[in-house]
């Protein structure tokens, strides 16, 4: 009886230890499932619960550059330019060589564009020279396009008229200013409000 | 024709000529008394050609400011010069000392033939200012005929025209002069005192410059005789100094010393431009460029809800602005460029809806006739919507009339009423017939299910985007309401009719169910989530089990998500 008793315990105990080491696998997610969840969420519009998702990446793995990508979008989407810029700049120094590293440029640029920062033209073609024809695979309406118009209010707020000119053309090709005059300047930072209610 | 003459020159006249420029062959033979005829001889044939016109000829009246000594001179030569000479004379008038005699010059080339000629005076007299030179050209041509001459005068005139009391003013009056103007394209002034004793003045000329005397702007320009200046069609460049220079020219060609005035400012008020760009991605970013469009304006301002916010300066006539919006609700932003020729100040609404997670909202335009209203869960998370109208869409989207919510890409999590009003606040009337169409992906207008509302027409949306009028062709219920069954009585078989009110919403949960005079349910009819619309159930006179019921009064009641219940009755008659 008693042998038959101690068979059935270890046999549960086995069961138990099988059950718990089954489990241990998916109850420890490794860092890219705690951002891929970030990303979902963001998706969602859920900013503040995707923050806290790349945030748990982060502190897994802080060289996992998406967890700062994610971070920068996030707080992008909620309108904390200087903080989206910082995690984007922390991002951008681990030297991703995936289309993350593009994401990363462009959600940048963005959020260095808000600040004010002349620096944003930079990041918006340096993100187009490394995926020309980028489209944010996490939010499809944001594409190149976007930088573009990025570029051309960056030049257009550093007093670079002409280059400004170059960028807008890249958008509406039949749009044509001479940007040495100043209606000429007026109507180029007309067409890109036009432009920014469209993008 | 013969001869009997021994001599050995002999002299015959033709019995009939040629004409002019006709040709006579006189052959010479001589024959002896003795009946001895010397034919051939050689070199007895000639070919003459037959010429009784004088030389046609004209002379150019040399340019009198550099007439010399030396000076070459123009003529023409027409027809009839073939050999001969051609003789220029000149002869001083009086008050000319060494004008005895012509002055015979021969000029190169005494056979010039017909065409335009140069020729050069080599021993002309002295010229004294002031004095009438006439002078002659003789034309001899080799048959002799010298009657032609042609004569052209000259007065010597070196001397240019006197600016000493020229005087300059700006402006369209010769009594006082401007400092500045308000006109842009057209400059004027008036100017007297150029004087010429000799030959008059043919010309008055003036230049627009930058700087005294400067021709930069506009280069010498011909005002015959009048000194009164309009130049129009010009861009001038506000805040700067032009100056007009004028200078005249005499009868001799000689030009005077040119004179300015002492420069014209032009003014205005500021003129400036604000244009808004939404950032792409963090959407409370707003860049506000400032554009001085006449570069009037010695600094601005720029306040924003009352506040003043800094700006950067891009150049001396662009600002930027780089602002985050703080609050939901039209963003008063108020530019003023300050200038010494007066301030001006640029009101600009910027319509901002701030769309809540947990409340309610409301994004108007800024002419009240398209309105937005989300309900708590249509965003997840709290955010900013510009509204802006057609003006400031680009044509090739098509979309006179019509108004953007946002960035056209966000998907709400809840659908959100659009409204608009189709004609004046206040009428009513104008909105049957009206449809709201979104503007899809794809470029092309989709109608949304609309229905009336007072003045406004509405429907609903999942997307922000583009939005305008149009005709109504999809016909929903604006309201939800349970018609009456039919038949009533009936016996089993009854329709129940109910609409979906699309004010409700696009889609709700709605309920049909029939309840006994003891109020306990009997059966449901309907029980789901439904578009708005009209439907139809049929309850054939049995319970939730399929059993019949018995004869009697029974009510059937029409309950939606939206709060709305209603009961009708019914009579069943077996």
């Amino acid at each position: 009886m008693v042998r038959g008793l101690l068979t059935i315990a270890f046999s549960l105990a086995g069961l138990m230890l099988l059950a718990i080491g089954g489990c241990r696998d998916r109850l420890s997610p490794e860092t890219p499932d705690y951002v891929e969840y970030g990303w979902e969420l963001l998706a969602e519009q859920n900013y503040r619960e995707s923050i806290a998702q790349f945030e748990v990446g982060k502190t897994e793995d802080a060289t996992y550059a998406d967890s700062w990508n994610g971070l920068g979008w996030a707080y992008a989407k909620l309108g904390a330019a200087d903080t989206s810029a910082s995690r984007f700049t922390v991002g951008a120094a681990l030297n991703d060589t995936t289309i993350v590293a593009t994401e990363i440029l462009a959600g940048r640029s963005f959020s260095r564009l808000a600040l004010g920062d002349t620096n944003a033209v930079a990041d918006a073609k340096a993100a187009l020279t490394r995926t020309p024809a980028w489209e944010f695979a996490r939010d499809p309406s944001l594409s190149y396009l976007h930088l573009y118009l990025t570029v051309a209010s960056g030049f257009y707020s550093w007093g670079k008229f002409d280059s400004s000119l170059v960028w807008v053309r890249k958008l509406d090709d039949s749009f044509s200013v001479d940007v040495t005059t100043l209606p000429g300047r007026s109507k180029l930072a007309a067409k890109l409000q036009d432009l920014g209610n469209e993008f | 024709m013969s001869a009997t003459a021994t001599d050995s020159v002999w002299t015959y006249s033709l019995i009939t000529p040629a004409g002019n420029d006709g040709f006579v062959t006189v052959t010479i033979s001589a024959t002896d008394l003795a009946g001895n005829q010397v034919v051939p001889i050689s070199g007895n044939t000639s070919t003459l050609k037959v010429d009784n016109t004088s030389p046609i000829l004209a002379i150019t009246a040399p340019n009198a400011a550099s007439f010399t000594r030396t000076t070459a001179l123009s003529y023409t030569l027409g027809e009839d010069l073939f050999s001969g000479q051609v003789i220029w004379t000149w002869e001083g008038n009086a008050g000319v000392t060494d004008n005895a005699s012509p002055h015979v010059e021969p000029l190169a080339g005494t056979e010039p033939g017909a065409g335009s000629h140069t020729g050069v005076l080599t021993n002309a007299p002295p010229l004294v200012q002031a004095a009438a030179y006439t002078l002659q050209l003789i034309g001899v041509d080799g048959a002799g005929n010298a009657d032609t001459f042609a004569v052209a005068t000259v007065t010597y005139d070196t001397l240019a025209p006197v600016i000493g009391g020229v005087t300059v003013y700006d402006g369209d009056s010769l009594l006082f002069d401007i400092d500045s103007t308000q006109a842009a394209s057209t400059i004027q002034a008036n100017f007297s005192g150029f004087s010429e004793a000799t030959s008059g003045i043919a010309l008055y000329e003036y230049a627009l410059g930058s700087t005294a005397g400067g021709t930069d702007v506009l280069d010498w320009t011909a005002n015959g005789t009048d000194t009164s200046i309009t130049a129009s069609g010009l861009q001038l460049a506000y805040k700067n100094y032009y100056y007009v220079t004028v200078r005249a020219t005499d009868g001799a060609g000689n030009v005077s010393d040119s004179v300015s005035s002492d420069g014209v400012r032009i003014i205005a008020r500021p003129r400036l431009t604000v244009s808004v760009v939404q950032n792409s991605v963090l959407v409370n970013y707003l860049q506000i460029f400032v554009n001085d469009t006449l570069g009037m304006a010695d600094s601005i301002r720029v306040v924003a809800d009352s506040v003043r916010v800094a700006h950067a300066i891009v150049d001396s006539t662009t600002y930027v602005v780089n602002h985050k919006i703080l609050e939901a609700g039209t963003l008063e932003l108020a530019v003023t460029g300050f200038s010494f020729s007066g301030d001006t100040t640029l009101p600009t609404s910027v319509p901002i809806a701030l769309a809540r997670k947990a409340q309610g909202w409301v994004a108007t335009s800024a002419d009240q006739h398209f309105r937005v209203e989300g309900q708590p869960g249509a965003v997840n998370e709290d955010r900013y919507f510009l509204v802006v109208d057609s003006t400031l869409f680009v044509p090739s989207e098509n979309s006179g009339g019509a108004y953007r919510l946002g960035d056209g890409q966000f998907l709400f999590a809840a659908p959100v009423r659009v409204n608009m009003r189709p004609g004046p606040a206040g009428l009513a009337k104008g909105t049957a017939g009206q449809a709201i169409y979104s503007l899809g992906s794809d470029g092309h207008w989709k109608e949304l299910p609309t229905v009336d509302n007072e003045d406004f027409v509405t429907a609903w949306a999942s997307h922000t985007g583009i939005f305008r009028l149009g005709r109504r062709t999809i016909i929903v219920p604006q309201t939800t309401s349970l018609h009456q069954n039919y038949p009533n009585p009936f016996n089993p078989t009854t329709r129940i009719v109910f609409d979906l009110g699309y004010l409700d919403g696009p889609r709700q949960p709605a309920a049909v169910e029939i309840y006994d005079l003891l109020g306990r349910r009997v059966i449901t009819l309907f029980d789901r989530e439904a578009s708005a619309g009209r439907y139809e159930v049929v309850w054939r006179g049995t319970d939730a089990r399929g059993m019949h019921v018995a004869s009697g009064v029974y009510f059937v009641r029409l309950a939606t998500r939206s709060g709305y219940h209603v009961t009708k009755k019914m009579l069943l008659v077996r």
